[in-house]
């Protein structure tokens, strides 16, 4: 059923909406003067100059690299552990799980930085980085389980069953049987973990100590006076996290063509809903 | 060892008073000299017998390194002016940007930072709420050497923002601006009266900025008031008039950045509660046309403080960095970054050009008449408008939910 | 690791066998370090949170007997019913706009067989990573008086003076709210028409459905869930959003998390403010509930095809 013209200019036009002002930002990262507005006074790389020379902004980079990898790391572990969990059981536990698992995403940020932030502030646990990487992980971790929990659903469970006839045990048979097969979306999601922890803003701005995420200083550097170097901060992020995807992709998808011969990207990118 | 140290070595022995310690780089040294001059002097006609509580020899700065907690804006940790002075004390400063100056006392308040936060600024108006919150440590002068360079003005605190009635220290005036009209002389002739921004032809044009008690100060003292004292009556009369200088406005901008680049991305003609650093923030990002003026009923003063955290736990960096910016050269280079108005008589020479015109000396007297330090509205009152008051009030000003 | 040979399953496809029984407690066991972590670090700092909203709070501060007096002055206050009123008005623009917008393309990325399907999947992943701060001020640079737009109208002669009606207003922030949700919109509806062959609107075709048929009778059907979720999601994430209105909004698009904000970091009024929260996550709640029912009296929460 091929589509007709009128969602194919549809398409057209979305794409350009989407990218007009990535590219607003990307051509005023680049303006000589400090101004954001027209007329466009000139090329230049001063601000990406002025970025990379400043002490600010890489600290809170790596400080941004710290938060958005240990989570996506832990992320990993627990919800690929709770969507295996959940996906191989049939518990009358699984829907209040599912339930509490899936929360994050139906909550603004607001509340769950405030919420985290009292929290803190009554345990008398100071704010720092590992708050923000906790904060980070709540919100994330649905993304995550439920990218990792419709790759496992949709796995063939005979070919766990006859592991386990073999006589595997539940660890061999994840490691052996389950992981090889999943483990595009795995890092699929992983990578979506990275970049959203990466670009959270609201709710880091509750519970952040005395080291900033990027997009914190972003914020703070709006206050005084607003010139490119914070686009020239967002281009560099975009296209860092555009390369990461990239670079996943092309891993994965290598990965898929060696097992199965095939590239299915509704495989890769976990996009299929359980049947 | 140096040629101070030989020097402070020998007069320790001589006699049991310390000395002005070396808190890095040369200046220190030439400065501690005549002390350590003065103090031989003084110990030859005072014998070699050591007094016991005489503290008359000069204030001393503790030595300062390690970690330094900062919670301020950003500019205020004036990275360039102080680099030699940190290297050199081997100070790693962890900068905690605020976003509006209430995320002092909310962080503070909420425990803040693994090692607490250390030095913080305050607006001169929010003294009283600090003092109630216990969230400033007093300050010990005899720690603070460079103290004296504070000019007479400032030095003298008549409204009891720095120093309380008892003599209690809790801040050091560093920085200062008086806040009117900024306004775009390409577009427009300086406005003679904040009531010329009511004018239909600014409709939509006004760029405001987001401090509900700047906002509060500035409006109480045209209507002829001060802020800390309008009658619960009387709120309706300034809620008139702020609700007409919000809706000639295209919305409350978040910060002094959207500000200028609403002024310099044509957005805006006029900037209420102008700040005269936006003229340089525009001429950096192109239009050098942004100029500032005192319109005739006035405006008001704003003075940022260095105060101690009462989470600090580095107390002698913190007077270390106190004592280092109160330095004329270093308080000149810290101006010209911040380009804010000199509380150091002896700095104003040597600060640039352009911002000496924005904040002329000779004029200080005058400007300070016409926009007066005031405090914020009480903390609790039952004749007056509270701070609380004010707050929750200015969020209904600025939806348009009063008319 | 030593295996012990098991009996191989002598069951029919249907009962489980003896080994999947045993495999049952086991699973849910794995979940526990998730579930842990997010009791912990989620529910019980909501449940502090839901106790704040019923004490009385003041210069950072919680005190006091358990009270109503939170959620009174919020019903009582015409500011709150303001903001609401604006919350909900961009919410549900953001949502039906971005799901409008996403249909046809997410329609397009299903059923086209064109090679520039993967570069379009690459655009829109893309556009999704990019930040959040620097993409509303993007849109300044493009509505505001000497932004994109003016001065490409201005300089091709078409108007005169600015048009100053693109910004600062409602519709500024329901554009740059879209943009922001648009992406995710796209991809979970494009997930949604997974499951739906290309065959079946084929045979719908065959049978003389004319377009609009198909998509009311195939397609919207089949996407019902995927799109339901899709307008919550912006509805409720575009409804507390407070950021955008404080840059591209003017004074009669502040919305209502503003008001948590301002509690929290301006009147340190946790009381009220945790109160103004629960106030809006019950709304959300409820939001939830009408169209989770919806979907199910109308059978479109699970659909399933022959495969």
């Amino acid at each position: 059923m091929s589509p007709g013209r009128f969602t194919g200019l549809v398409t057209v036009a979305g794409m350009l909406f989407l990218w007009l002002p990535l590219l607003v930002v990307v051509l005023f990262s680049l303006h000589t003067t400090a101004s954001l507005s027209f007329p466009f006074d000139g090329f230049s790389l001063r601000w990406y100059e002025r970025i990379s020379e400043s002490p600010e902004v890489r600290a809170a980079a790596r400080n941004s690299l710290v938060v958005a990898t240990s989570t996506a790391l832990v992320t990993l572990v627990l919800a690929t552990l709770a969507a295996y969990g959940m996906s191989r059981s049939r518990s009358r536990w699984r829907a209040p799980l599912s339930l509490l698992f899936f929360l994050p995403i139906t909550l603004p940020g607001l509340f769950i930085g405030i919420a985290l932030l009292i929290a803190f502030s009554r345990l008398e646990y100071s704010l720092s980085l590992v708050t923000v990487t906790v904060a980070h992980l709540v919100y994330v971790f649905p993304f995550f389980f439920l990218l990792a929990r419709a790759a496992l659903e949709r796995l063939d469970p005979a070919l766990e069953e006859a592991a386990a006839d073999l006589g595997a045990t539940g660890w061999t048979i994840f490691r052996r049987v389950t992981l090889p097969q999943v483990w595009p979306v795995l890092v699929g999601a992983a990578c979506l973990a990275f970049a959203l922890s990466f670009d959270e803003f609201i709710i880091t701005f509750f519970v952040v100590g005395p080291d900033p995420t990027l997009p914190l200083f972003i914020w703070s550097s709006l206050r005084r006076t607003i010139d490119p170097s914070i686009n020239a901060i967002s281009t560099l992020l975009l296209a860092f996290t555009v390369l990461l995807f990239v670079v996943t992709f092309a891993l994965t998808s290598w990965g898929e063509r060696r097992r199965r011969g095939t590239v299915d990207p509704l495989v890769l990118t976990g996009a299929q809903e359980p049947r | 060892m140096t040629n101070e140290e030989i020097l402070q070595a020998m007069v320790r022995r001589a006699t049991r008073r310390r000395f002005l310690q070396r808190a890095g780089g040369l200046g220190v040294g030439a400065l501690a000299l005549p002390g350590l001059l003065a103090a031989c002097g003084d110990d030859e006609e005072g014998g070699s017998t050591a007094t016991a509580e005489k503290t008359a020899g000069p204030a001393e700065v503790p030595a300062a390194t390690g970690r330094l907690d900062y919670l301020s804006w950003e500019g205020y940790d004036i990275p360039d002016a102080l680099k030699a002075w940190k290297q050199a004390n081997k100070i790693d400063i962890k900068t905690n940007y605020i976003a509006n100056h209430d995320d002092i006392q909310a962080k503070i308040k909420a425990g803040g930072s693994a090692g607490g936060f250390d030095i913080t600024t305050y607006y001169q108006g929010y003294k009283q709420l600090y003092a109630q919150l216990k969230i400033l440590k007093p300050i010990d002068e005899s720690k603070l050497p460079e103290l004296a360079n504070l000019d007479e003005f400032w030095g003298k605190d008549l409204g009891n923002f720095w120093v309380d009635p008892d003599g209690t220290r809790t801040g050091v005036p560093w920085t200062w601006t008086a806040l009117g009209i900024s306004y775009d002389e390409a577009k427009v002739e300086a406005p003679a009266s904040n009531y010329d921004l009511l004018d239909p032809k600014f409709k939509g044009k006004v760029a405001i900025v987001d401090d509900p008690t700047g906002a509060w100060a500035m409006s109480t003292h045209i209507l002829g008031m001060k802020p800390d004292e309008i009658k619960k009556a009387d709120l309706a009369k300034v809620n008139d008039f702020l609700s007409q200088m919000i809706a000639q406005s295209s919305g409350v901008s978040p910060s002094f950045g959207d500000v200028t680049t609403k002024l310099t991305s044509g957005d805006a003609l006029v900037a209420w509660q102008g700040w005269s650093a936006v003229n340089k923030f525009a001429a950096d990002a192109g239009t050098k046309t942004i100029k500032w003026t005192l319109p005739k009923e006035g405006g008001f003063t704003a003075c940022d403080c260095w105060a101690i955290a009462s989470t600090s736990d580095n107390d002698d960096a913190v007077y270390a960095w106190m004592n280092e910016t109160m330095k004329p050269e270093v308080h000149a280079a810290a101006a010209d970054y911040v380009v804010g108005g000199v509380t150091v008589g002896d700095a104003f020479p040597l600060v640039s050009k352009d911002v000496q015109k924005l904040y002329p000396r000779d004029q200080q007297a005058e400007v300070l008449e016409k926009a007066p330090l005031y405090n914020n509205p009480p903390v609790e009152s039952e004749e007056f408008v509270t701070f609380e008051e004010v707050l929750k009030n200015w969020q209904e000003l600025k939806a348009g939910a009063q008319s | 690791m030593s295996a012990v040979a098991e009996p191989p399953a002598a069951s029919p496809a249907r009962a489980p066998a003896p080994r999947e029984r045993g495999l049952r407690l086991g699973p849910v066991l794995l979940t526990l370090p998730a579930a842990l972590t997010l009791l912990l670090f989620l529910i019980a700092p909501l449940a502090a949170f839901a106790v704040y909203s019923f004490l009385t709070g003041s210069l950072y501060e919680v005190s006091g007997p358990l009270t109503l007096e939170n959620y009174r002055e919020i019903a009582q206050s015409e500011l709150n019913r303001k903001l609401a009123r604006n919350s909900l008005i961009v919410g549900l623009l953001a949502a039906v706009s971005s799901v409008v917008i996403a249909l046809p393309i997410a329609y397009w990325l299903r059923y086209t067989t064109s090679r520039t399907k993967t570069l379009v999947l690459f655009l829109i992943v893309a556009s999704f990573l990019a930040s959040y701060l620097v993409r509303i001020y993007a849109w300044r640079t493009i509505l505001g008086a000497e932004g994109v737009i003016n001065s490409g109208l201005g300089a091709l002669g078409i108007v005169d003076e600015p048009l100053t009606f693109l910004v600062f207003n409602r519709f500024a922030v329901t554009l740059a709210l879209v943009h922001i949700y648009l992406p995710y919109v796209i991809l979970v509806i494009y997930a949604g028409l997974g499951p739906l062959q290309p065959a079946y609107l084929e045979a719908a075709q065959d049978l003389g459905a004319g377009w609009v048929q198909r998509w009311r009778r195939v397609v919207l059907p089949a996407v019902a869930a995927p799109v339901g979720s899709a307008l919550l999601f912006v509805f409720v994430l575009s409804a507390a959003d407070y950021v955008t209105p404080q840059f591209l909004g003017g004074t009669a698009s502040v919305m209502i998390g503003v008001q948590v904000q301002v509690a929290f970091q301006g009147t340190g009024d946790y009381a009220g403010g945790a109160a103004i929260s629960f106030a809006l996550l019950a709304g959300f709640l409820v939001c939830y509930g009408l169209v989770a029912l919806g979907l199910r009296l109308a059978r479109l929460d699970r659909l399933r095809f022959a495969s």
